[in-house]
């Protein structure tokens, strides 16, 4: 599974994710994390907190590093198409242009983000209800609905992008800014546990990481409810199943 | 070891082969389809539709279907715009055979029946591009209903099927690589690189054509009705009611056949070794029936060698008589053909990736008259195209190849997958297509357009691309002093009749080069 996996990822978007982990783990060390409760404890004190302690720009860095360890395996498809489709000599710039306007769409979903994961948080310890059982909820069931199949199937959109002057540079922004909709759309609602659990982030981070980069994988889907609880466990599946296929010979004339 | 043989070299109409083939459609179609081995399964394995097969009368709507297991191991399996075309056909016509011939002796037919195989692009035979006469013929010999006869055929509308030699040519046998990467150059004879493609974005060249060309010109499509509505379709030309078309398993025979044709016909032609297509597709697998209905995977590396299928073809010589890309290429630069021969083509993996050269500037709709359209180049680029070309002309022994060119339409959309089209560069102010054959750069069939244009298909909606190679003409171009550097023009001629409900639009025509 990790040679089909590896085989889908240039090295330089395995770099870049990689650069992102170690950022989000150099932050996540500086982040000053309250005591306020148990170890164990997550709340909207908690949360509140956090965002007190720490200032906006340091936290607005730790959601950059975090875009940047999750991102780049997702964008294998839309990059392979800008350099396809783009003269050499502007393929620097194609690229610059579409992660600039993708960069930007998910900037301000962190906005929209963080200010939804300390709201969801409140309500949730307002009501008794556990923090990680009220963000888990919204993602499980956002994950199974028709319209976030919608928004997978965008994110497999490829448009055409002009080949010269000001048309190549607003196609490749516009393509950037299109592809980050779709993208946030599709996978902000999952981003609430991973920011809303201070203790465990890590190991969700690195877990809805690698389910992303596995649903990425499959092709645009109906779109219909169904039965996903994970991002790429179809994939997963398949994958483990192909591996344990066994291959009967094929048979010769009867 | 059994041998496939030509259909129009067999006695017409009604050759002994033909009508056990005849019988035995009978003996499957009278299966249900939850017998894996009756026509409707093994037909869905290639593609099913449910509501369609339903309108065709080829499902009952109270009829069970086999379990999702069942379906999802399967159906729905064929593999197109994809370097697994080949050797998944291959798989495919196998089972089909043996699931045939058991029924055939069942029936009391010969225990040595086997797929014929249609050559439509044999030039010595006048009839070799008609449709081989049993197939249209309403009774068999002893009077019962002809299950090879199908009414959905509307071939150009009329119900006329007509090939010409530019729809079958064999131009795909000269390419010398399997697999092209499908970044805008060679698709290579066999197709790009994929996983599991039930559907994907660009032809291999031999899928192209003649294969794409010959479903599209057979299937066809009512020449009234709304084409927003798939019922107006001939079988042949929806790639989930292909199969259920007898002439199917006799098309994709000969594809099979053009393959081995391709590696014998010039010892440096050669089958990937990737492992990825050996043992591949790894998200996946391919998956066929037994003639006892069990099934069993497979893999390309199971059915490269057709004896060990069981089967040979009768003739797998060169239709090409030899004739070379890069030495015939290179001899129009004047080498002798002792030093044309001499020059080696530069293999895949060491070749620089394709580069664009330029592009038109806006997408472009195709209406029933068809459409020109400007693709400016990029002067630095079609600079290097022209220095290659100079470079060749020096004459030198050991010249590299030029620049290979190849013109890209991108991202075709509609609904039309009946739609042929005849793609053209720098056609003579005036001129009539017809009578400009050299500006011909190739015939695209939209097969399959409909459902990779749909969001929520495996195409995400991108629709299908198709690469030409247009070398051929752009070195015609220098070699007359007409190669302009900043632009070519493309004019696209449809065959067949398109309407304004069909849709269809290319988001982009580009030119690409292929440098050593």
């Amino acid at each position: 599974m990790l040679a089909v996996l590896a085989e889908r990822q240039p090295r330089a978007l395995i770099l870049a994710s990689l650069t992102g982990w170690l950022a989000v783990l150099a932050m996540h060390s500086m982040l000053l994390v309250p005591e306020l409760c148990s170890s164990n404890d997550i709340s909207a004190e908690r949360l509140r907190a956090i965002g007190a302690l720490n200032p906006p720009a340091m936290l607005m860095l730790d959601w950059c590093a975090m875009l940047l360890a999750m991102m780049p395996p997702l964008l294998g498809e839309p990059l392979a198409h800008l350099r396809r489709r783009s003269l050499a000599r502007r393929r620097a710039r194609a690229i610059s242009a579409f992660v600039a306007g993708y960069g930007a769409v998910w900037l301000a979903a962190g906005i929209i983000l963080l200010a939804a994961a300390m709201a969801i948080a409140a309500a949730a310890t307002a009501m008794g209800v556990p923090v990680l059982l009220a963000v888990g909820g919204i993602a499980v069931a956002w994950q199974m609905t028709p319209a976030r199949q919608i928004c997978l199937n965008r994110c497999h959109w490829l448009p055409r992008l002009s080949a010269f002057g000001f048309a190549a540079d607003r196609d490749c922004v516009s393509f950037g800014l299109a592809h980050g909709f779709w993208c946030a759309a599709t996978c902000a609602p999952l981003m609430l546990p991973p920011l809303t659990a201070p203790q465990i982030h890590l190991p969700l981070m690195a877990l809805l990481s690698a389910s992303l980069m596995l649903e990425r994988m499959a092709p645009a889907q109906p779109e219909v409810w169904s039965l996903r609880l994970l991002p790429g466990q179809s994939v997963a599946v398949m994958l483990v199943r192909s591996m344990l296929r066994r291959h009967a010979p094929v048979p010769g004339p009867v | 070891m059994h041998t496939r043989r030509n259909v129009w070299k067999l006695s017409q109409p009604w050759d002994d082969m033909l009508v056990w083939y005849a019988r035995g459609v009978s003996e499957l179609q009278t299966r249900p389809i939850t017998d894996p081995t009756s026509w409707t399964s093994l037909g869905a394995i290639h593609g099913f539709d449910k509501d369609l097969w339903i309108a065709f009368a080829y499902l009952n709507p109270s009829s069970p279907l086999p379990s999702n297991a069942f379906q999802a191991r399967f159906w729905k399996q064929c593999q197109h715009q994809t370097w697994h075309f080949l050797p998944w056909h291959r798989g495919y016509l196998s089972s089909f055979e043996a699931i045939m011939r058991a029924a055939i002796v069942k029936l009391g037919g010969p225990d040595d029946w086997c797929l014929p195989y249609w050559n439509y692009s044999d030039n010595q035979d006048p009839n070799a591009r008609k449709l081989p006469t049993a197939f249209g013929q309403a009774r068999l010999p002893d009077g019962s209903a002809n299950p090879l006869l199908v009414t959905r055929r509307y071939g150009d509308g009329t119900g006329r099927i007509v090939l010409t030699k530019a729809d079958v040519s064999l131009n795909a046998l000269r390419e010398t690589e399997f697999s092209g990467n499908g970044d805008g150059g060679t698709t290579g004879f066999g197709g790009a690189p994929t996983v599991f493609q039930h559907d994907g974005t660009n032809n291999g060249q031999l899928e192209s054509r003649p294969h794409n060309n010959v479903h599209d010109l057979i299937g066809g499509r009512q020449p009234d009705g709304d084409p927003q509505d798939a019922r107006i379709y001939g079988l042949m030309s929806i790639p989930d009611t292909a199969a259920l078309d007898p002439i199917f398993w006799l098309h994709h025979c000969n594809i099979d056949r053009l393959w081995e044709v391709w590696l014998k016909r010039d010892g440096a032609n050669r089958n990937p070794s990737d492992e990825q297509w050996l043992s591949g597709p790894t998200d996946r697998g391919f998956a066929m029936p037994a003639p006892d209905g069990t099934g069993y995977d497979f893999t390309a590396s199971d059915v490269l060698d057709t004896t060990r299928l069981g089967y040979i073809y009768d003739d797998t010589s060169d239709p090409l008589g030899g004739a070379a890309r890069l030495a015939t290429r290179m001899t129009r630069f004047g080498l002798s053909p002792a030093d044309a021969a001499n020059v080696k083509e530069i293999p895949m993996a060491q070749r620089k990736p394709a580069e664009l050269v330029g592009a038109n500037d806006r997408s472009i709709p195709i209406g029933n008259e068809g459409v020109e359209t400007q693709v400016k180049l990029d002067q630095g680029v079609s600079r290097k195209i022209v220095d290659s070309l100079r470079a060749s002309t020096s004459l030198a022994a050991d010249s590299a190849e030029p620049d290979r060119v190849f013109l890209n339409l991108e991202n075709i959309r509609g609904v039309n997958d009946a739609a042929v089209l005849d793609v053209y560069v720098n056609l003579p102010k005036g001129a009539k297509p017809e009578d400009n054959p050299d500006h011909l750069a190739g015939v695209v069939s939209l097969f399959g357009v409909r459902k990779a244009t749909r969001r929520d298909s495996a195409h995400g909606g991108n629709g299908i691309s198709e690469t030409m190679e247009i070398t051929d003409i752009v070195d015609k171009l220098h070699l007359n002093n007409a190669l302009d550097l900043d632009h070519l023009d493309v004019r696209i001629v449809p065959r067949n009749q398109i309407r304004p409900g069909d849709d269809i639009s290319v988001q982009r025509v580009s030119v690409y080069r292929q440098g050593q």
